[in-house]
């Protein structure tokens, strides 16, 4: 008796709610979920069955029941995602530790130019979201979305290749890489540097067995830092620590100076867990086409509420 | 009588904290107007970046054809709920639930597509 009486139940509550039931001048009338009989979900409909590139059933190694071994020495090398689900570094409202809210927004250490910045930038996320027709994010026209909002923003897929001298880093995300310099090089000092770079300069070294930490400068100050707008300047110097935790996984921490933009080193990740997947594991493409973005823009620009966003 | 009652509350509750899907550009800070169930005739279906349409000419009893964009998450996120480029095609008959919509357009923001076999696609991010 329940099962019949569930699903008209669900239909009538939908249509009681819906404002396709209410009066809609001068157009067309709407068709509301009374007025279709399919509303009645079907058992497994909303599982969550993650693909790799392949479309083949994907799993983290953990998740797939491989119990965790030491972590090897000096090595990173693996196809990697976030866990425990491999959405956790999505960050549209900022980055886990530091997302753009009111509560985090008062513990950035903006200085008065920091905040002037932060201020001009209308983004899709976090306290500073703007209709789309007033966004200014440089990545809604495929600009590269650049360094460190690329482990910022949509941190997703990453392979890990390490070679005698580098360490390589593969994102899905906008199908990117960038080059971590182990061979002992220093990092180049900001005031010789004559072309900053959408992913600056890298170099890395072993602080210990399993802790590789990397410090990038030379950065191309028309990024963002994250989705919601964080700025920097040409003095950025980003840290990122990515520690080995064990056979299949590390954490991954980031260190944001930049004494332009910020009176003090802020965190956006602190020990962010990456989970290895299978070596069959392939990357899913997650490109910004231009052409896309711009067939985005056109079909949303006109989208622009009555009264705009705080 | 006491478990329907239930019943319509948990379909109230759950239509009122519609998710937002937060994977883009973008939040739903563009759309002023609140939750839509329309059901339409596919147009086209755009498996783009950042994020995927579905077009849809829905007809009214007087015969008029509204033509809706519905804006639903990347491909990256969709793949996993079981979409794919091929999953609609011009001629299908879909009725898609929109947690977010504008007021003055026929453009909203896609939750849930219920296709015409009765089978549910939903895409809220959990």
């Amino acid at each position: 008796m329940l099962k019949h009486l569930v699903a008209p139940t669900v239909l009538l509550a939908a249509l009681a709610l819906s404002p396709v039931t209410r009066a809609q001048g001068g157009r067309p009338a709407q068709q509301g979920a009374g007025n279709n009989q399919q509303a009645a979900p079907a058992a497994g409909q909303n599982e969550n069955i993650h693909l790799d590139g392949w479309e083949r059933p994907a799993q983290s190694l953990a998740a797939s029941g491989q119990k965790p071994g030491p972590a090897p020495v000096h090595d990173l090398s693996g196809t990697w995602e976030p866990v425990p689900r491999y959405r956790d570094g999505v960050f549209a409202s900022g980055p886990r530790d530091m997302p753009s809210d009111a509560k985090h927004e008062a513990l950035m250490p903006y200085t008065p130019l920091g905040k002037q910045m932060m201020n001009s930038h209308k983004a899709g996320f976090g306290v500073n979201i703007a209709p789309i027709s007033q966004i200014n994010d440089p990545f809604d026209h495929c600009d590269p979305i650049g360094f460190p909002r690329i482990e910022l923003f949509n941190l997703r897929g990453l392979q890990i290749v390490q070679t005698k001298d580098e360490v390589l880093l593969l994102y899905q995300n906008t199908r990117t890489w960038r080059n971590i310099w182990t061979d002992g090089r220093p990092l180049p000092k900001l005031d010789e540097i004559v072309e900053p770079r959408w992913f600056g300069y890298s170099v890395g070294k072993w602080v210990d067995d399993t802790t590789l930490v990397v410090e990038t400068d030379g950065l191309n100050d028309t990024t963002w830092i994250d989705n919601t707008g964080r700025p920097h300047s040409d003095e950025l110097v980003v840290e990122e620590t990515f520690h080995r935790v064990d056979s299949l996984d590390f954490d991954l921490t980031i260190k944001i100076t930049d004494p332009k933009m910020y009176t003090e080193p802020w965190y956006p990740l602190k020990n962010f867990r990456m989970g290895q997947n299978a070596p069959s594991f392939d990357i899913r493409e997650m490109i910004c086409a231009v052409s896309e973005q711009e067939n985005f823009n056109t079909l949303l620009q006109n989208v622009v509420p009555s009264s705009p966003a705080k | 009588m006491r478990i329907a009652i239930r019943v319509v509350f948990l379909a109230v509750f759950s239509l009122l904290i519609v998710g937002v899907p937060a994977f883009a550009h973008h939040g739903n800070a563009s759309y002023d107007g609140g939750p839509l169930t329309i059901k339409g005739t596919v147009t086209s279906w755009l498996w783009t970046n950042p994020h995927t349409f579905l077009k849809l000419d829905v007809t009214d009893d007087a015969g008029n054809v509204a033509h809706w964009v519905c804006e639903a998450p990347a491909p990256s996120t969709l793949v996993n709920f079981g979409f794919n480029a091929k999953t609609f095609k011009a001629g299908d008959v879909v009725t898609v639930v929109m947690a977010a919509r504008s007021k003055s357009l026929s453009v909203g923001r896609i939750n849930k597509f219920i296709l015409a076999s009765g089978y549910v696609m939903n895409t809220e991010v959990q």
